[in-house]
């Protein structure tokens, strides 16, 4: 019965950073059909803004509470992505919009350079993020922290609110149109440009959530956005591309599957026995388990 | 026109990946090639990815080494005095990375040896050049099948698991009262696979028994199933072998949100301040046989003034890797003059006699017994343990040939 709880906790936790993750990949691409290698160097930079601010505030700042150096991470990597965003769309997105062979290599290349930056600017030594919240809750003889079961409520709370955003706003709604198809969109009289960036700052902003409230469960290093890329693609493509509620169900599913596997099998054949999930989930549902492109 | 627009489209992602890969392999200059008055010691070392730390620490290291030794006036030998070149290139931690920073080095770069190399994969694809070209090779690399009489060019440079881990396990099993089982957990790479070899074999040797042994995949970013694996075998004790700092803070973590406060080892890790500082707290009390604190008043006035040096420079911490990469170089160094050439077998030869001061104070190559041939550093073995936010030399053993030598 423990192991079960715990199994199911494990899951759970896994999958709720999984989902932080994969909300502004899929996003991206069910807008502007991008693939995005440059979710995990943004994800990155949001979680060294927040080791910045955090060790700052604890050297120089010792009144200041921390959740209010956490909302301040926040806000300053929100800007920072935005302004990268903004960047990268004018220079990349824009002009290769729909082109899959050159975003990726344009979005490679970038991950590639920020990389190297964060490393020559940080080294590559792990670096820690205090917790936002202390402490570890126990559940049925499970154990799991405070930080983890906030990470699972933000994340759902969050693709709630981007759910909420894109199904009931004018803009989200326009979103959903460009999505569907951006020419028919424009013929309405939708300013496809603009609404292609703001789905890019949106998705800017998920990142920026995503590796301000990641980083202290987790080691703050220049590879980790690669780390989480890697999953975060499969989970998208899992889940149906450009999918956010196919976002929720493939993390959770992954999630679940590492937390599974790892237990009944040695942690190369779990590793494999994941993808193995993922293949035969696919055989089926080709289109992933929401289908493509449904915001 | 649709050519034009087509060769637009390409041209800024050919050139931010143009931009990247020269980035992201920097410090892969290329060097000068042997020459009159000149000896170039490559560099074979990770440059990028996970392990990108390791590169640009033992990068300053050796060039450190060679600055030293340049400016006392260079290698004395019968034809006068040389100079030392450092040539570093990128081999990714993996084999194929390390195939092509081996043909690289040895063909384009034309080194004359290798002063370091780091990772067994990468290293076993470097050897298997190195060997057949009689190029003398210094390494980190810990399998025991990279050294011995069919392979007489190879020296490694730093202490490995089969010179720690029996006298730090010994040490922990009196610090701890004894303890009757214990599992096992290491990176699933040839590094990692090796050094668990050899502590199933340690640990069966002092009656521990090994309750579950299992290797994790590099990239892994979530260990709370894998601390429940752990924790289920009902272990008196915790081995994490070979997992580096950053996933061996996350462990730890995981281990203490699960209960878990046994004695914990990391037998093989290197990184001391790396692990505490991932660790957030959940480290203390870990034992450690590879990882020494170089600020340390223990540590020599050398190897203190390296570690200064290092983290001003690069941000890291000197480890019992990277100190392998000074070490490798004053020992070339030492053997070119004790031969007085840098022909390669005489220097080859030379490193079996010499002892040379190195960063450790003497040192000399020997441990035949184990090996078959004198390839392995003779330096003091530290068992260090966290406390607090400091890694705490417990224990400090000096092995009995090296004693014998001084």
């Amino acid at each position: 019965m423990d192991l079960f709880v715990q199994m199911t906790v494990n899951g759970l936790q896994i999958g709720s950073v999984y989902i932080l993750f994969a909300l502004g990949l899929t996003l991206i691409f069910g807008v502007m059909q991008v693939v995005n290698f440059a979710h995990g160097a943004l994800f990155a930079i949001a979680a060294y803004t927040a080791y910045v601010i955090l060790t700052y505030g604890a050297d120089h700042l010792p009144g200041v509470p921390a959740w209010l150096l956490y909302i301040g991470s926040f806000a300053v990597a929100t800007v920072l992505l935005g302004l990268i965003g903004i960047a990268l769309y004018y220079a990349f997105f824009k002009r290769f919009a729909g082109d899959l062979i050159s975003t990726l290599i344009v979005t490679i290349g970038f991950a590639l350079v920020v990389e190297v930056i964060v490393r020559e600017t940080f080294s590559a030594q792990p670096k820690s993020v205090p917790p936002v919240v202390e402490g570890r809750l126990s559940l049925l003889g499970a154990s799991v922290t405070w930080e983890r079961v906030v990470i699972f409520v933000v994340a759902i709370a969050v693709t709630v609110a981007v759910a909420a955003f894109v199904r009931t706003t004018m803009t989200g709604t326009a979103l959903r149109a460009v999505t569907s198809d951006a020419e028919a969109a424009a013929l309405q009289g939708i300013n496809v440009t603009r609404i292609a960036l703001v789905g890019v700052l949106l998705a800017t902003t998920l990142a920026a959530v995503a590796g301000v409230l990641i980083a202290p469960a987790t080691v703050v290093t220049p590879t980790m956005g690669f780390e989480f890329l890697m999953k975060g693609f499969v989970i998208i493509i899992l889940g149906g591309l450009g999918s956010l509620t196919g976002a929720i169900y493939g993390g959770l599913l992954v999630g679940m599957a590492e937390s599974v596997g790892t237990q009944m099998l040695d942690l190369t054949t779990a590793t494999i026995f994941t993808f193995c999930v993922v293949i035969l989930v696919l055989l089926f549902r080709p289109q992933g388990l929401m289908g493509h492109a449904e915001l | 026109m649709n050519r034009v627009t087509t060769l637009r489209k390409l041209t800024a992602p050919v050139l931010v990946a143009g931009l990247a890969l020269p980035l992201a392999a920097c410090g892969g200059e290329a060097g000068g090639g042997a020459e009159d008055g000149v000896v170039v010691f490559g560099l074979s070392a990770p440059l990028s990815g996970d392990a990108a730390g390791w590169g640009s620490a033992s990068k300053w290291l050796a060039e450190k080494a060679a600055d030293e030794i340049n400016a006392a006036g260079g290698i004395e030998t019968e034809d006068g005095s040389v100079e030392i070149e450092i040539v570093i290139q990128d081999n990714e931690y993996t084999a194929a990375g390390g195939a092509r920073a081996a043909q690289t080095l040895l063909t384009r770069e034309k080194v004359d040896m290798i002063a370091f190399s780091v990772g067994t994969a990468p290293v076993q694809a470097l050897q298997s050049m190195t060997e057949r070209q009689k190029v003398p090779m210094m390494t980190s690399a810990w399998g025991k099948d990279l050294k011995g009489p069919d392979f007489p060019y190879t020296f490694t440079v730093i202490n490995t698991p089969f010179e720690v881990l029996r006298p730090l396990a010994e040490y922990v099993l009196e610090a701890e009262g004894g303890f009757e089982s214990i599992a096992l957990l290491g990176v699933n790479d040839a590094t990692g696979i090796q050094s668990e070899e050899v502590a199933q074999e340690v640990w069966a040797e002092l009656g521990v028994e090994v309750v579950s042994s299992d290797f994790y995949e590099h990239g892994t970013t979530e260990f709370a199933p894998i601390a429940t694996k752990l924790l289920r075998t009902k272990p008196d004790a915790i081995d994490l072998t070979t997992v580096t700092p950053g996933p061996a803070g996350l462990l730890l973590q995981a281990l203490e949100d699960q209960g878990w406060d046994g004695p914990t080892l990391l037998s093989a890790g290197t990184g001391g301040q790396a692990l505490v500082e991932a660790a957030s707290g959940a480290a203390e009390g870990v034992y450690m046989g590879l990882a020494a604190d170089f600020s340390d008043t223990n540590a020599t006035e050398k190897q203190q003034e390296l570690q200064a040096g290092l983290e001003k420079a690069t941000g890291e911490d000197l480890n019992g890797v990277t100190i392998g990469a000074y070490d490798g170089v004053i020992a070339l160094a030492a053997a070119i003059e004790e031969a007085g050439t840098i022909e390669s077998d005489a220097v080859r030869e030379a490193l079996t006699e010499i002892t040379f001061e190195s960063s450790w104070g003497a040192a000399a190559f020997g441990a035949e017994d184990v090996y078959g041939a004198k390839q392995q550093i003779l330096t003091p073995m530290i068992v260090t343990q966290v406390r607090g936010d400091a890694i705490v030399e417990v224990e400090r053993i000096v092995p009995a040939e090296l004693e014998s030598l001084q």
